[in-house]
């Protein structure tokens, strides 16, 4: 569907007080973004500071009054800028100016600076707007201590530092005013209250109903394939076949799992494909549990067109053309009559909202090349690393969202034994399987 | 997707000044609604007040001051609310409750019954604000003098009249405030400011990203089928075949009619083309934007329905091959999903963006697509029941022009031929007629 948005560049600017959110939107928007096809980066302003006036910046470094200290940090913001605006010039498609832009004189800046430079680009505003002082103290736990700022401080004292350089800012916070004349959405209390004013086109369309569906609950995501087909076994692809029996015992044994893992709790959400594969493996999962699944169509595995129900190597005699195609980028080629990886992509767009919107553990059991787009989303991955990212059979894949990433768990488990083996972050290796879907 | 989602009923209810749209968006949510498959019903209170109260209301009828009508109003409002309770509390999902509600006294009671007496329902204000008098001026234009309010006077007179009305609810309006305590949506000229709050759930942000995408630019929609195709001529199903030498000829001409239909090249570009990744399709896309030099987007949404194990094969070779799925399809063919295929509610969920595409455009929008694919976009448009969509009649070298006017849309259709170029316009009613013959046909199946 990206087709529809490659018109204009764009440059989307943060603003709000430290501690909002900016960074984790930013982050959200510019993942969601690339894993579209549109080709974002964030710049995000505190690191250069960081990197040009150090990381020893007590809170008097953000007072308002102090002119050297606030001559360096519009330095930092304008060299920010112009490096967004060459990113842009380049290979970038959207640009995320992360940074506080807390007033209208800044934002003012920003705005004469991009017409200056770079008029064909669309202008977008993000603020974040918290008035919870528990949401504040624990997103300052979560992600500033860890900041390179406060290396070496104890907790309490970064704490108190960074609550006055919020009081800093808050002296001089303008919240954005119609009057300015720019597109914006305000987030009011993770999205409690949201303003939209003036957006213009499919992208920022998109991104408002994105945005829209975000929160920050904790909770569990869990991928996992259906368990070994037949066609698995002689190594075709496509085909609508069923389970062997190992496949069928790694379902009960899946089920067990879910049961110990999910500890009672039936407020879940469960996914499938409409394929009997994973109809079945979710069937067993469901029994042992007691909830219900949803088939979608959507979970589909990709469709390999006219190779359906081939192996490999006959495809490689029958269409060799088309096989060495598929080596050279297998990202967007498209089985004759059948998909693409990018066409699944598009396809599965609407399961991620699903799965941003749920405030409840989800699961999805479909299939390889389905589970590589929705996991390369969550987990961080390179469009283009996606058709070779390692989803094996009998494995569930736990992901559990933090700050600014997803901390994920692998769970082996051994269909004839019920064995679980489990690997954590550091343990997972990155393996490139060359004979894949 | 909507089969996870259908646990709570939702009560939308409408606020604003007379001639705000509120009709007019609670009748599109309404269109949106029932096309993804919800039960969905639309209570508008003048209806009500015109059964109860009669058509010969003048503005003073609406003065706040004058007791008598006020009590009469606020009994046509509840009754309303009531038909709209009972509605909910049966097999309805989704209610849209039409009426001004322009104050607090009565969204708070509208409120409190809905929360009473209707078991687990969601409320969602929309409030559309507008302060543009021109938009005002044009919306009384368009659909107030034709209102049976308004049937014996003359436009000037009933203009006159209905701004007065007007008058009478602005000195009783209250805009929602925060301490309602109700969810909701503010629409601020026509969606240049939105305001939401305490909007929660799958379905209320659906129709927040919807109504973000409406406009009142009356911009117009061409749907038309490629050019006949080799299967198409052998009455096979499904498959990647290219134009027959008659498909050729129809797509030149159908640029050519484009060519008229928008004079200079600077309409031209502003055309939004939209086709399928099929050989047929982008072929017919290929001459006709040749002849327009413009540019056009292939989307695999647009791609007809996959056929599955019945790719390749005539109608005749499935009835053989597949007896019982022939059956089966004959029975409901809404939801029958040919094996390794698709069914017409799978193509409805595909197809969904592309509505959104086209309701956001405000250029006019050309798509060159396939039967099935066809039937769903026109039956959104034209505000067809679902269980219609499959016998919906998309011939094959015609083109469908729809133009959104206020309550609905403007259809014209023009058959060309592909050799002589003659164009020949085709009546509305006929077309109704044809439909029904073909429900009654029982051994005439369509795609």
């Amino acid at each position: 569907m990206q087709e529809l948005g490659k018109q204009q560049k764009m440059v989307i600017g943060m603003v709000g007080l430290p501690a909002r959110g900016k960074t984790y939107i930013s982050r959200k928007i510019c993942r969601y973004l690339n894993w579209m096809g549109f080709k974002s980066k964030v710049f995000n302003i505190g690191n250069y500071r960081r990197q040009i006036c150090g990381t020893d910046c007590n809170s008097n470094f953000f007072d308002p009054g102090n002119k050297d200290a606030s001559k360096a940090r519009d330095e930092c913001a304008l060299l920010a800028l112009n490096d967004m605006i060459n990113y842009l010039r380049n290979e970038g498609d959207v640009s995320l100016y992360d940074g506080t832009n807390t007033t209208k004189q800044r934002r003012k800046l920003i705005m004469e600076t991009l017409q200056q430079k770079f008029s064909e680009v669309q202008v977008f505003w993000v603020e974040s707007i918290c008035n919870d002082e528990d949401v504040i103290l624990r997103n300052i736990q979560l992600t500033k201590l860890n900041n390179p700022d406060y290396v070496g401080k104890s907790s309490d004292e970064a704490t108190q530092d960074f609550q006055q350089r919020i009081e800093q800012y808050a002296k001089v916070y303008e919240p954005i005013d119609m009057d300015e004349n720019i597109s914006f959405i305000k987030i009011i209390d993770i999205g409690n209250d949201i303003m939209i004013y003036n957006i213009q086109g499919f992208l920022q369309s998109k991104l408002v109903s994105y945005l829209m569906n975000l929160h920050i609950y904790p909770r569990p995501i869990y991928l996992s394939r259906h368990g070994e087909s037949q066609y698995n076994v002689g190594h075709k692809v496509g085909g609508d076949s069923d389970l062997t029996q190992t496949g069928l015992m790694y379902a009960k044994q899946l089920g067990k799992y879910f049961v110990q893992e999910l500890e009672g709790n039936r407020n879940i959400k469960m996914f499938t494909s409409t394929m009997q594969r994973a109809l079945r493996t979710s069937n067993e999962v469901c029994e042992l549990l007691g909830v219900e699944y949803y088939s979608l169509k959507a979970l589909d595995e990709i469709n390999p067109g006219i190779c359906d129900g081939l192996t490999y190597q006959q495809i490689a005699d029958k269409f060799p053309q088309d096989y060495e195609e598929r080596k050279m980028n297998k990202l967007t080629y498209r089985y004759p009559r059948g998909e693409s990886y990018l066409d699944v992509i598009s396809r599965v767009e609407q399961i991620i909202f699903e799965i941003e919107r749920s405030r409840l553990p989800v699961i999805v059991i479909a299939h390889q090349a389905i589970l590589r787009c929705l996991y390369a989303y969550f987990h961080e991955h390179e469009v283009p690393e996606i058709p070779k990212l390692n989803i094996p059979l009998h494995q569930v894949i736990k992901l559990v969202p933090a700050a600014y990433y997803c901390k994920e768990t692998r769970i082996k488990i051994d269909p004839m034994t019920g064995h679980w083996e489990i690997q954590d972050e550091a343990t997972i290796k990155k393996v490139k399987s060359f004979l894949d879907l | 997707m909507q089969d996870c989602h259908k646990s709570q009923k939702i009560a939308i209810c409408m606020v604003g000044l007379p001639a705000r749209g509120k009709t007019y968006i609670s009748r599109k949510l309404h269109r949106y609604l029932n096309w993804l498959g919800y039960n969905c019903k639309v209570f508008n209170i003048g209806n009500y007040r015109r059964e109860i109260c009669g058509t010969e209301c003048d503005k003073t009828f609406f003065d706040s001051k004058n007791e008598q009508a006020t009590k009469a109003r606020n009994e046509c409002a509840q009754m309303a609310l009531n038909d709209l309770i009972s509605y909910l509390n049966g097999d309805g999902e989704i209610a849209i409750f039409d009426g001004t509600n322009t104050t607090k006294q009565r969204r708070n009671m509208v409120q409190c019954s809905l929360s009473q007496q209707c078991q687990n329902v969601q409320t969602l204000w929309i409030e559309s604000i507008c302060d543009d008098a021109e938009v005002i001026q044009n919306n009384i234009r368009l659909t107030k003098l034709n209102n049976p309010d308004y049937v014996s006077m003359n436009p000037e007179d009933a203009t006159k009249d209905f701004l007065g009305r007007i008058r009478m609810y602005e000195e009783v309006y209250q805009k929602i405030e925060l301490d309602e305590n109700l969810s909701f949506i503010k629409l601020i000229n026509i969606g240049e400011d939105i305001q939401i709050h305490k909007v929660k759930g799958y379905l209320l942000s659906k129709i927040i990203s919807y109504l973000m995408n409406l406009h009142i630019y009356p911009r117009p929609i061409y749907l038309t089928r490629h050019g006949g195709s080799t299967f198409n001529q052998e009455n096979r199903v499904g498959g990647d075949c290219d134009l027959s030498q008659q498909g050729i000829q129809y797509s030149e001409q159908l640029g050519k009619f484009l060519l008229d239909e928008f004079p200079t090249q600077e309409q031209r570009n502003q055309i939004h083309c939209l086709t399928s990744t099929m050989k047929r399709a982008t072929h017919t896309a290929d001459i006709v934007c040749n002849i327009l030099k413009i540019s056009y987007l292939q989307l695999k949404t647009l791609d007809e329905i996959n056929v599955g194990i019945c790719d390749g094969l005539t109608y005749t070779q499935i009835a053989i091959q597949f007896p019982e799925d022939f059956a089966q399809r004959k029975v409901n063919k809404l939801t029958y999903r040919y094996p390794r295929g698709e069914s017409y509610l799978d193509l409805i969920s595909r197809i969904e963006p592309i509505i959104y595409e086209i309701e956001r455009s405000r250029e006019p929008v050309l798509v060159i697509g396939h039967q099935a694919i066809l039937r769903c976009l026109y039956a959104y448009f034209h505000r067809n029941e679902i269980s219609e969509v499959p016998q919906l009649e998309i011939p094959i070298h015609a083109i469908i022009k729809l133009t959104p006017a206020a309550y609905y849309c403007e259809e014209i259709r023009i058959k060309i031929d592909p050799e002589t170029g003659e164009r020949k316009q085709i009546e509305e009613d006929l077309q109704i007629e044809r439909v029904n013959l073909l429900t009654k046909k029982k051994s005439y199946i369509l795609l």
